[in-house]
Protein backbone atom coordinates (compact mmCIF):
# COMPACT_ATOMS: atom_id res chain seq x y z
CA UNK A 1 0.00 0.00 0.00
CA UNK A 2 1.27 3.28 -0.99
CA UNK A 3 2.11 5.44 1.69
CA UNK A 4 0.54 8.90 1.74
CA UNK A 5 3.28 11.46 3.11
CA UNK A 6 0.64 13.76 4.02
CA UNK A 7 -0.90 11.91 6.54
CA UNK A 8 0.11 11.26 9.86
CA UNK A 9 -0.71 9.02 12.86
CA UNK A 10 -1.70 9.38 15.98
CA UNK A 11 -0.79 7.30 19.16
CA UNK A 12 -1.04 7.95 23.10
CA UNK A 13 2.07 7.65 25.19
CA UNK A 14 1.04 8.19 29.14
CA UNK A 15 -1.49 10.19 28.94
CA UNK A 16 0.03 12.31 25.83
CA UNK A 17 -1.25 12.43 22.65
CA UNK A 18 1.65 12.44 19.76
CA UNK A 19 1.96 12.27 16.08
CA UNK A 20 4.03 10.83 13.72
CA UNK A 21 4.36 11.25 9.65
CA UNK A 22 3.65 8.22 8.05
CA UNK A 23 7.07 8.66 6.25
CA UNK A 24 8.52 7.40 9.01
CA UNK A 25 6.24 4.24 9.68
CA UNK A 26 6.90 0.97 8.18
CA UNK A 27 4.30 -1.08 10.24
CA UNK A 28 2.05 -1.08 13.20
CA UNK A 29 2.32 -4.30 14.99
CA UNK A 30 -0.98 -3.94 17.45
CA UNK A 31 -0.75 -7.80 19.41
CA UNK A 32 2.89 -7.95 20.95
CA UNK A 33 2.25 -11.34 22.69
CA UNK A 34 5.06 -13.80 22.15
CA UNK A 35 7.17 -11.10 20.33
CA UNK A 36 8.89 -9.10 23.18
CA UNK A 37 12.33 -10.48 24.58
CA UNK A 38 12.96 -8.94 27.80
CA UNK A 39 16.59 -10.59 27.63
CA UNK A 40 17.71 -8.12 24.90
CA UNK A 41 17.99 -4.64 26.79
CA UNK A 42 20.07 -2.10 27.10
CA UNK A 43 18.11 0.60 29.12
CA UNK A 44 20.84 3.19 28.64
CA UNK A 45 20.23 3.29 25.02
CA UNK A 46 16.56 3.26 26.25
CA UNK A 47 16.05 0.06 24.69
CA UNK A 48 13.44 -2.07 27.29
CA UNK A 49 13.38 -4.84 24.64
CA UNK A 50 13.84 -6.68 21.22
CA UNK A 51 10.81 -7.13 19.11
CA UNK A 52 10.44 -10.19 16.97
CA UNK A 53 9.69 -8.61 13.47
CA UNK A 54 9.56 -10.01 9.99
CA UNK A 55 11.89 -12.78 11.35
CA UNK A 56 14.19 -10.59 12.88
CA UNK A 57 14.97 -8.57 16.29
CA UNK A 58 14.52 -5.21 16.61
CA UNK A 59 15.39 -2.80 19.13
CA UNK A 60 11.80 -1.71 20.82
CA UNK A 61 12.07 1.69 22.92
CA UNK A 62 10.01 3.17 25.51
CA UNK A 63 10.17 6.94 24.58
CA UNK A 64 8.38 7.29 28.01
CA UNK A 65 12.18 7.00 29.78
CA UNK A 66 13.32 9.73 28.32
CA UNK A 67 10.62 11.93 27.96
CA UNK A 68 9.79 11.38 32.13
CA UNK A 69 6.63 9.88 31.59
CA UNK A 70 4.37 7.00 33.60
CA UNK A 71 2.74 4.41 31.39
CA UNK A 72 -0.83 3.09 31.89
CA UNK A 73 -0.37 -0.03 30.05
CA UNK A 74 1.96 -3.00 31.22
CA UNK A 75 4.51 -3.75 28.04
CA UNK A 76 3.05 -6.65 27.16
CA UNK A 77 -0.25 -4.61 26.07
CA UNK A 78 1.18 -1.96 24.35
CA UNK A 79 1.37 -1.63 20.27
CA UNK A 80 4.57 -1.45 18.71
CA UNK A 81 5.08 1.22 15.31
CA UNK A 82 7.89 -0.43 13.70
CA UNK A 83 9.91 3.09 12.41
CA UNK A 84 12.84 3.61 9.21
CA UNK A 85 16.24 5.16 11.05
CA UNK A 86 19.79 5.11 9.27
CA UNK A 87 20.41 2.04 11.48
CA UNK A 88 17.44 0.23 10.34
CA UNK A 89 14.22 0.20 11.38
CA UNK A 90 13.03 0.16 15.57
CA UNK A 91 9.76 -0.21 17.37
CA UNK A 92 8.54 2.68 19.51
CA UNK A 93 6.28 1.49 22.09
CA UNK A 94 3.09 3.10 22.45
CA UNK A 95 -0.13 2.87 24.73
CA UNK A 96 -2.43 2.95 22.00
CA UNK A 97 -2.84 3.72 18.36
CA UNK A 98 -5.01 6.61 17.15
CA UNK A 99 -6.61 7.91 14.33
CA UNK A 100 -4.67 8.98 11.27
CA UNK A 101 -5.37 12.82 10.62
CA UNK A 102 -4.57 14.72 6.96
CA UNK A 103 -3.40 17.76 6.81
CA UNK A 104 -6.81 19.68 6.68
CA UNK A 105 -7.65 18.64 10.06
CA UNK A 106 -4.06 20.01 11.71
CA UNK A 107 -3.13 23.34 13.08
CA UNK A 108 0.68 24.25 13.97
CA UNK A 109 0.83 25.55 16.94
CA UNK A 110 3.95 27.31 18.93
CA UNK A 111 5.62 25.38 22.15
CA UNK A 112 4.51 27.74 25.23
CA UNK A 113 7.95 30.30 25.46
CA UNK A 114 7.95 28.76 29.40
CA UNK A 115 8.63 25.15 28.06
CA UNK A 116 11.17 26.25 25.18
CA UNK A 117 13.02 28.11 27.73
CA UNK A 118 13.72 24.71 29.59
CA UNK A 119 16.90 22.30 28.55
CA UNK A 120 16.30 18.98 27.44
CA UNK A 121 12.62 19.34 25.84
CA UNK A 122 12.42 16.71 23.41
CA UNK A 123 9.94 18.09 21.05
CA UNK A 124 9.98 20.84 18.85
CA UNK A 125 6.67 21.11 17.55
CA UNK A 126 3.21 20.86 18.44
CA UNK A 127 -0.20 20.40 16.44
CA UNK A 128 -4.10 21.06 17.12
CA UNK A 129 -6.23 19.22 15.88
CA UNK A 130 -10.05 20.03 16.50
CA UNK A 131 -8.69 21.43 19.99
CA UNK A 132 -6.58 18.98 20.91
CA UNK A 133 -2.54 19.07 20.99
CA UNK A 134 -0.71 16.38 19.65
CA UNK A 135 3.07 16.39 20.02
CA UNK A 136 5.31 16.38 16.78
CA UNK A 137 7.16 12.99 17.39
CA UNK A 138 10.61 13.22 15.87
CA UNK A 139 12.27 9.81 15.93
CA UNK A 140 15.42 10.74 15.03
CA UNK A 141 15.76 12.01 19.10
CA UNK A 142 14.91 8.85 20.43
CA UNK A 143 16.71 5.92 18.40
CA UNK A 144 20.01 6.48 16.42
CA UNK A 145 20.77 9.75 18.09
CA UNK A 146 24.11 10.83 19.09
CA UNK A 147 24.22 12.84 22.84
CA UNK A 148 25.18 15.75 21.64
CA UNK A 149 22.33 16.14 19.62
CA UNK A 150 19.77 14.98 22.07
CA UNK B 1 -5.82 53.07 37.56
CA UNK B 2 -4.30 50.35 39.88
CA UNK B 3 -6.39 47.45 40.65
CA UNK B 4 -6.57 43.68 41.25
CA UNK B 5 -8.15 40.22 40.55
CA UNK B 6 -8.35 38.46 43.75
CA UNK B 7 -8.67 34.95 43.61
CA UNK B 8 -8.81 31.84 45.73
CA UNK B 9 -7.68 28.71 45.62
CA UNK B 10 -8.74 26.26 48.04
CA UNK B 11 -6.82 28.05 51.65
CA UNK B 12 -4.77 30.46 49.33
CA UNK B 13 -6.07 33.32 48.32
CA UNK B 14 -3.70 35.58 45.86
CA UNK B 15 -3.95 38.71 43.84
CA UNK B 16 -2.64 39.27 40.22
CA UNK B 17 -1.99 43.09 38.86
CA UNK B 18 -5.02 43.95 36.66
CA UNK B 19 -2.44 45.18 33.81
CA UNK B 20 -1.53 40.90 33.79
CA UNK B 21 -4.70 39.56 33.34
CA UNK B 22 -5.99 38.92 29.73
CA UNK B 23 -9.08 36.48 30.92
CA UNK B 24 -10.68 33.88 32.81
CA UNK B 25 -11.80 30.99 31.39
CA UNK B 26 -13.97 28.10 32.46
CA UNK B 27 -14.90 24.58 31.00
CA UNK B 28 -11.66 24.15 29.42
CA UNK B 29 -9.60 20.39 29.27
CA UNK B 30 -6.39 20.47 30.41
CA UNK B 31 -3.93 17.84 28.87
CA UNK B 32 -0.33 16.62 29.87
CA UNK B 33 2.63 17.44 27.60
CA UNK B 34 6.06 15.47 28.28
CA UNK B 35 8.77 17.78 29.99
CA UNK B 36 6.57 19.50 32.32
CA UNK B 37 8.45 21.11 34.55
CA UNK B 38 7.46 21.20 38.40
CA UNK B 39 4.76 23.92 38.91
CA UNK B 40 3.23 23.26 35.81
CA UNK B 41 0.78 19.93 35.85
CA UNK B 42 -0.54 20.26 32.46
CA UNK B 43 -1.69 22.70 30.02
CA UNK B 44 -4.45 23.94 28.38
CA UNK B 45 -5.57 25.17 24.69
CA UNK B 46 -6.84 28.84 24.54
CA UNK B 47 -7.75 30.63 20.92
CA UNK B 48 -5.42 28.13 18.85
CA UNK B 49 -2.78 28.80 21.57
CA UNK B 50 -1.27 26.48 24.36
CA UNK B 51 -0.74 27.58 27.69
CA UNK B 52 0.62 26.44 30.59
CA UNK B 53 -1.38 25.84 34.05
CA UNK B 54 0.96 26.98 36.79
CA UNK B 55 0.24 26.46 40.20
CA UNK B 56 0.86 29.67 42.00
CA UNK B 57 0.98 27.78 45.37
CA UNK B 58 4.34 27.85 47.65
CA UNK B 59 6.26 24.62 46.46
CA UNK B 60 5.52 22.52 49.72
CA UNK B 61 1.85 23.63 49.45
CA UNK B 62 1.87 22.82 45.64
CA UNK B 63 2.55 19.23 46.22
CA UNK B 64 0.02 18.36 48.41
CA UNK B 65 -2.85 20.58 46.29
CA UNK B 66 -6.32 18.69 45.83
CA UNK B 67 -7.37 20.63 42.79
CA UNK B 68 -10.75 21.72 42.89
CA UNK B 69 -10.40 23.63 40.16
CA UNK B 70 -13.00 25.10 37.64
CA UNK B 71 -11.54 28.09 36.14
CA UNK B 72 -8.05 29.62 35.18
CA UNK B 73 -7.03 33.32 35.53
CA UNK B 74 -4.85 33.96 32.06
CA UNK B 75 -1.95 36.22 32.65
CA UNK B 76 0.31 37.59 30.76
CA UNK B 77 4.33 36.82 31.71
CA UNK B 78 7.72 37.85 30.68
CA UNK B 79 7.81 34.05 29.38
CA UNK B 80 4.40 34.11 27.59
CA UNK B 81 1.11 33.17 28.28
CA UNK B 82 0.46 31.52 31.72
CA UNK B 83 -2.96 30.29 33.49
CA UNK B 84 -3.35 30.07 37.16
CA UNK B 85 -5.92 27.78 38.73
CA UNK B 86 -8.91 29.40 40.84
CA UNK B 87 -12.04 28.48 42.22
CA UNK B 88 -15.65 30.50 40.83
CA UNK B 89 -15.79 33.75 42.41
CA UNK B 90 -12.56 36.10 41.87
CA UNK B 91 -13.07 39.86 41.47
CA UNK B 92 -11.80 42.84 40.76
CA UNK B 93 -11.07 45.61 42.96
CA UNK B 94 -9.76 48.74 42.23
CA UNK B 95 -6.12 49.41 44.71
CA UNK B 96 -6.95 51.98 46.46
CA UNK B 97 -9.84 49.90 48.06
CA UNK B 98 -7.25 48.04 50.15
CA UNK B 99 -3.69 48.47 51.21
CA UNK B 100 -0.47 46.66 50.73
CA UNK B 101 1.87 44.98 53.18
CA UNK B 102 4.80 42.85 53.02
CA UNK B 103 4.37 38.91 52.19
CA UNK B 104 3.31 36.93 55.01
CA UNK B 105 4.69 34.07 56.83
CA UNK B 106 5.83 31.08 54.40
CA UNK B 107 5.58 32.88 51.51
CA UNK B 108 7.14 31.99 47.97
CA UNK B 109 9.50 34.36 46.15
CA UNK B 110 7.49 35.21 43.59
CA UNK B 111 4.71 36.39 46.52
CA UNK B 112 5.60 40.27 46.17
CA UNK B 113 3.21 41.89 48.96
CA UNK B 114 0.14 41.50 50.29
CA UNK B 115 -3.02 43.15 49.45
CA UNK B 116 -5.73 43.39 52.26
CA UNK B 117 -9.29 44.33 51.64
CA UNK B 118 -12.54 44.14 54.72
CA UNK B 119 -9.99 42.00 56.78
CA UNK B 120 -9.20 39.64 53.75
CA UNK B 121 -5.60 39.25 52.76
CA UNK B 122 -4.55 38.29 49.41
CA UNK B 123 -0.55 37.54 48.31
CA UNK B 124 0.21 39.56 45.19
CA UNK B 125 1.95 37.38 42.71
CA UNK B 126 4.63 38.41 40.97
CA UNK B 127 3.72 36.05 37.83
CA UNK B 128 7.03 37.02 35.86
CA UNK B 129 9.10 36.11 38.62
CA UNK B 130 6.65 32.76 38.89
CA UNK B 131 7.41 31.80 35.92
CA UNK B 132 11.17 32.37 35.89
CA UNK B 133 11.54 29.96 39.09
CA UNK B 134 9.61 27.49 36.91
CA UNK B 135 12.16 27.42 34.61
CA UNK B 136 15.47 27.62 36.72
CA UNK B 137 14.83 29.49 39.58
CA UNK B 138 16.29 32.82 38.47
CA UNK B 139 17.19 35.16 40.64
CA UNK B 140 16.84 39.05 40.08
CA UNK B 141 17.84 41.07 38.36
CA UNK B 142 15.27 39.26 35.89
CA UNK B 143 16.46 39.49 32.01
CA UNK B 144 13.43 41.75 30.67
CA UNK B 145 14.30 44.80 32.28
CA UNK B 146 10.64 45.54 31.72
CA UNK B 147 10.16 42.84 34.08
CA UNK B 148 12.75 43.90 36.79
CA UNK B 149 11.29 47.48 36.46
CA UNK B 150 7.55 46.67 37.47
CA UNK B 151 8.68 44.75 40.32
CA UNK B 152 11.20 47.90 41.72
CA UNK B 153 7.72 49.80 41.68
CA UNK B 154 5.81 47.32 43.48
CA UNK B 155 8.73 46.64 45.98
CA UNK B 156 8.87 50.83 46.21
CA UNK B 157 5.17 50.69 47.08
CA UNK B 158 5.25 48.42 49.72
CA UNK B 159 8.33 49.56 51.39
CA UNK B 160 10.49 46.79 50.47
Amino acid sequence: MPVDSKRALTFHLAGVAFIVSLDEIVEVVEDLQGLLDFERRDLGQGIVCALSFRRAWIPAIDPALRLGLVHAAPLPDRVALVLHSVEGVWALLADRIGPLLGPAKLTPCDVPPLLKKLPGLLYSQILLAEGTPFVVFEPKRFYGFSQGAA
Amino acid sequence: MTGYGLFRLNDFAYAVALGRIRRIIEGVTLYLLPGLPRGVASVLVHEDAIVPVCSPLPPAAADHHQDGTTCYVLVDSCCGALALPAQPGGRIVAGHKGRLGAPTDGYAVWEIATFRIQDHSYRILDVDRLAMEIIQGVPYPLPDAGCARRLDEEKTAVGR
